[in-house]
C-alpha cells in the first residue's frame, strides 16, 4: 500500500519550529509522526518498542532542528533519523526476540460480524507481513518496508538511506529472493 | 536479454513500476512469449507484492505527542537552571585557550625571564631547597680578608689558598718534587 502522500511542510514552519516555537513542532509531528510511527513498528515489530523510538526521533528532530540546512528534504532528513534509530533499537532490544508482536488490539474495538472480519483478515495480513520481514536484514527490511508499504520510490529510498539506486535494487532484489526461498521451503503461508 | 536477466528485472523494477515505457513494453512482450517468465511474474506477484497491498496503517496514540511535550519541557527547563554554569564554562573554555601549548610556553618563558630580572628566585629557589648550610658557592679569598666575614654569613665555603702551593701544580707533582 502506498502512504506516500504528499508533505507539505513550508520553511516558515520549519524556522519557527528551530527557534522553539512548541505549536510548529507540533505541525510538524503531525505531518510526520504516521510515517516515523508505522516504519519504526515494522522494523522493531511491537507497539511500545515503535512508540519509544517514535519518541525519540521527535526528540532528536526538536534538537536538531536549529542545524537543518533548508536545502535539504525535512521529510528525507525524519525518514533517515528514524531507519537508522529503528534499526539500532531494533538491535538493541535484539535480546527480547521471543516477544510477541501486538497487532490485535486496535482492530478488536467495536463494529458488527462483518467488520470483525475484515480485522481478523487484517490481522493475519498483519501477522504474515511481521513474519516476512523477521527473515530480512535490518538494511533489506528497511528497503522493503519503504518500497512496498511506504511506497517511497527508488530515488526516495537511495536519498533516505543515502545510497546509490544500485544498491536499492540490490537489497530489495536479495530481500525478495529471500523470500521466495522461504515461500519454497513451505515455511510462510499466503494471505 | 536472457530470461534470467528479465526475472531480475521482474524481481525488482517491474514490481515496483520503476521501469521506463519502452523497457515495460519490451518486458511485457517477452511475458507473452516465455510461460516460465509470466509464471515467475506470476509466483513474484503473490509473494513479495500482494501481501504488502492494502495493509492497514496503524495510528499513533495521542500519548506519544504528551510524552515527547513532557521531555521537551524538562529540557527547557534542565537548560535554563544550567544557564550560570554555562557562563563558568565560558570562562574555562577562555583558560583552556591560554593553557595551549604555544601559550604556556611563551607564559612559562616570560615568567622565567622575569625571576632571573626582578626576582632572583632561582638563587633563592635552590637555597630552600638546599638547607641552610649548603655551599652556595666557593670563593678564593686571602686569610686577612674582609670579605671573609660576609661570605660566612652568605652561607658560602671559603677556600683558603695558599698562593705557594698553587704554584707547584698537582699534588702528585707536590709528591714527586
Amino acid at each position: 500500500m502506498d502512504h506516500n502522500q504528499t508533505i507539505t511542510l513550508s520553511s516558515d514552519v520549519i524556522a519557527r519550529a528551530a527557534s522553539g516555537d512548541r505549536q510548529a513542532f507540533e505541525v510538524i509531528y503531525r505531518a510526520l509522526s504516521p510515517f516515523v510511527y508505522n516504519v519504526a513498528w515494522r522494523l522493531v515489530h511491537t507497539r511500545e518498542d515503535a512508540q519509544e523510538v517514535t519518541q525519540e526521533v521527535f526528540m532528536a528532530v526538536y534538537r536538531k532542528l536549529k542545524d537543518f540546512q533548508f536545502n535539504a528534504s525535512l521529510k528525507t532528513w525524519v525518514y533517515r533519523i528514524t531507519i537508522n534509530m529503528a534499526i539500532n533499537y531494533g538491535k538493541k532490544v535484539a535480546r527480547h526476540q521471543g516477544r510477541e508482536c501486538v497487532f490485535d488490539e486496535q482492530y478488536h474495538e467495536g463494529g458488527g460480524p462483518a467488520d470483525i472480519e475484515i480485522k481478523i483478515n487484517q490481522d493475519y495480513q498483519q501477522k504474515v507481513v511481521a513474519d516476512l520481514l523477521k527473515v530480512l536484514t535490518p538494511d533489506q527490511k528497511a528497503c522493503v518496508v519503504l518500497r512496498n508499504i511506504e511506497g517511497l520510490s527508488y530515488q526516495e529510498i537511495a536519498d533516505t538511506l543515502q545510497i546509490n539506486l544500485n544498491t536499492v535494487r540490490s537489497r530489495l532484489s536479495r530481500a525478495r529472493d529471500t523470500l521466495l526461498k522461504l515461500k519454497n521451503k513451505g515455511e510462510y503461508h499466503d494471505v | 536479454m536472457t530470461c534470467n536477466e528479465w526475472q531480475n528485472i521482474i524481481l525488482t523494477d517491474y514490481m515496483d513500476d520503476q521501469l521506463k515505457t519502452s523497457d515495460q513494453k519490451d518486458l511485457e512482450q517477452h511475458l507473452q512469449n516465455c510461460p516460465a517468465c509470466a509464471a515467475f511474474t506470476q509466483k513474484v506477484t503473490a509473494i513479495v507484492k500482494m501481501p504488502f497491498d492494502d495493509l492497514k496503517r496503524t495510528e499513533v496514540s495521542e500519548v506519544v505527542w504528551q510524552n515527547i511535550q513532557d521531555q521537551i519541557t524538562e529540557e527547557e527547563s534542565v537548560i535554563a537552571a544550567d544557564l550560570p554554569v554555562t557562563e563558568s564554562f565560558d570562562w574555562a573554555r577562555l583558560l583552556g585557550r591560554l593553557l595551549r601549548p604555544q601559550w604556556g610556553l611563551a607564559l612559562v618563558s616570560v615568567g622565567i625571564i622575569v625571576g632571573f630580572l626582578y626576582l632572583g628566585f632561582p638563587v633563592q629557589w635552590a637555597r630552600h631547597f638546599q638547607g641552610p648550610n649548603s655551599v652556595m658557592a666557593v670563593v678564593t679569598l686571602q686569610e686577612d680578608s674582609n670579605e671573609v666575614l660576609e661570605a660566612v654569613l652568605e652561607d658560602v665555603m671559603v677556600v683558603f689558598v695558599d698562593e705557594e702551593a698553587q704554584n707547584y701544580g698537582t699534588f702528585i707533582e707536590e709528591i714527586f718534587l
